[in-house]
């Protein structure tokens, strides 16, 4: 694997970043019915991810979309694993 | 639970105002963590010349002994170090590799995330592996890698390190000559490139998968996918990498007997071997001269550039290239019947070979051709044989 453009990391990339990816993220965690508190630990913890991978990802916004994307169906799958408080009891 | 329902995406919701406010929040929350980070950044280089600075036997207590080694950006550059190493020094290669582990197996789960740190963990195992690969210890290799597979099972969201997991198993299935799986491993880096819309690496994920097709003797699909590689490759971002996939794509157009297209082909990247100006590829070219020469019964012109490129690659302790060259031109040899040069050829390569530090497969490989020479039962089908083994000990230069 190469070196990839270098440009250093700032305050001003990382917020319109996530400017630019707003609507797309906010679509994504309605289409996955994820509640801004559960989402927002994951959304912050791919950020993270990103700024510790800066260097090495060419397209950085497709990059923190697909991982917050993965990041919300583990979770949602595994919470529709669970009992849910909204289903009928058996009769 | 109310977040496992799936509402319309079109239907405006009462969480759009909490999600804003998420937004903010998360805006405040990575902000403040970008000061830490960059000054982990800074850092690094100077841990790291701190390291390099020390004496080997004594790094790894080093790093095991001071929390400020534990670092992630660190551990990225040992990785940086150990890829650059892969071609000239692989034993260097392994080392950088290791402390790059040592490093990753002491990250603070509490302070980068348990995900972070175990993506972490696999980067720096598959490095190692592909490190082992390269140095030819098979088996450390496959351990390795199977170990970065299990920390990027418990991390799993990062699809770069999931990627290069494949494309390092690749290359490690293809050295064992287990072409199918490389190409099907290869498919899988393939997709996740396409997907986070890189380009450049899906280039190069594509001229993998040609070359151990190409290698696999499946020449007409070699030819194809290294075509569709040429496009994405970024010539200023890496030149070295457009290089190796237009020698590729000549070599498997004259392996495949497509020798005009190999000399047009030839003709045209000429000027790109002598732009990038670096030593070996121009030997390399030499070598590509000589072969696509004698196919096309030029022998006199091709025992020329063949004798030039064994020898640089002799002169630079190059064994496997050396050696691989020597049977292109002990096939010259053969064709004019002249069983006195052929062993000449042979024996010419065995010093290099006499070191001990070459694969055991490149060293049966040899001394096969040699004991054939001596015995004056060298045949073409046997030259080519012995080239499958030598080729699949070769360190690929396109990573």
């Amino acid at each position: 694997m190469p070196e990839k453009p270098s440009d250093p990391l700032t305050q001003q990339d990382l917020d319109s970043i996530l400017e630019r990816l707003r609507p797309r993220i906010k679509e994504l965690l309605r289409r996955y019915g994820c509640a801004p508190e559960t989402a927002a630990g994951l959304i912050r913890e791919a950020v993270i991810a990103l700024m510790h991978r800066w260097s090495s990802v060419r397209d950085r916004e497709q990059w923190l979309l697909d991982r917050i994307e993965k990041a919300v169906r583990r979770t949602m799958n595994s919470s529709s694993e669970e009992p849910r408080d909204d289903r009928e009891p058996p009769s | 639970m109310t977040e496992s329902r799936r509402p319309d995406p079109e239907t405006p919701s009462p969480q759009g105002d909490e999600y804003e406010r998420m937004f903010e929040r998360i805006a405040d929350a990575v902000g403040g963590q970008l000061p830490g980070i960059l000054r982990e950044i800074d850092a690094a280089a100077v841990l790291l010349a701190e390291i390099l600075g020390t004496p080997e036997p004594e790094r790894r207590a080093l790093l095991e002994s001071g929390v400020r080694f534990h670092s992630l950006q660190l551990c990225q550059l040992l990785e940086e170090r150990s890829r650059e190493a892969w071609f000239s020094a692989p034993a260097q290669a392994v080392g950088l590799a290791q402390l790059a582990v040592a490093v990753a197996e002491r990250l603070d789960e509490a302070h980068y995330g348990p995900l972070l740190a175990e993506d972490a963990r696999a980067s720096a195992w598959a490095h190692l592996g592909n490190a082992f690969r390269i140095a030819a210890d098979l088996r450390q290799a496959e351990g390795a890698l199977q170990t970065a597979e299990e920390h990027q099972r418990r991390s799993g969201e990062d699809a770069y390190t999931e990627a290069m997991i494949s494309s390092f198993k690749a290359s490690l299935r293809s050295t064992q000559g287990r072409y199918d799986e490389a190409a099907r491993l290869l498919d899988e880096a393939i997709a996740v490139y396409r997907q986070a819309r890189d380009r450049h690496e899906e280039g190069r994920a594509l001229l993998k998968k040609g070359t151990a097709l190409g290698h696999a003797g499946r020449h007409r699909e070699a030819i194809r996918l290294i075509r569709r590689a040429l496009p994405w490759i970024d010539l200023f971002q890496e030149p070295r990498l457009l290089v190796a996939a237009r020698h590729n794509l000549i070599f498997f157009m004259t392996e495949g007997g497509r020798l005009q297209e190999a000399e047009e082909s030839l003709a045209e990247t000429r000027r790109l071997y002598r732009d990038l100006g670096e030593r070996m590829n121009l030997v390399r070219l030499r070598w590509l001269e000589g072969k696509l020469a004698r196919e096309l019964g030029r022998l006199d012109e091709a025992e020329t550039a063949l004798k030039e490129a064994r020898d640089a690659f002799l002169a630079e302790d190059i064994a496997i290239d050396a050696a691989l060259v020597s049977l292109d031109l002990a096939i010259v040899y053969l064709q004019r019947g002249e069983t006195a040069a052929l062993r000449q050829v042979a024996a010419e390569i065995r010093p290099i070979f006499a070191s001990g530090d070459v694969h055991p497969e490149a060293f049966a490989a040899v001394l096969l051709f040699q004991q054939a020479a001596e015995a004056e039962q060298v045949t073409r089908a046997l030259l080519d044989q012995v080239a499958v083994r030598l080729q699949r000990t070769q360190a690929s230069p396109v990573g």
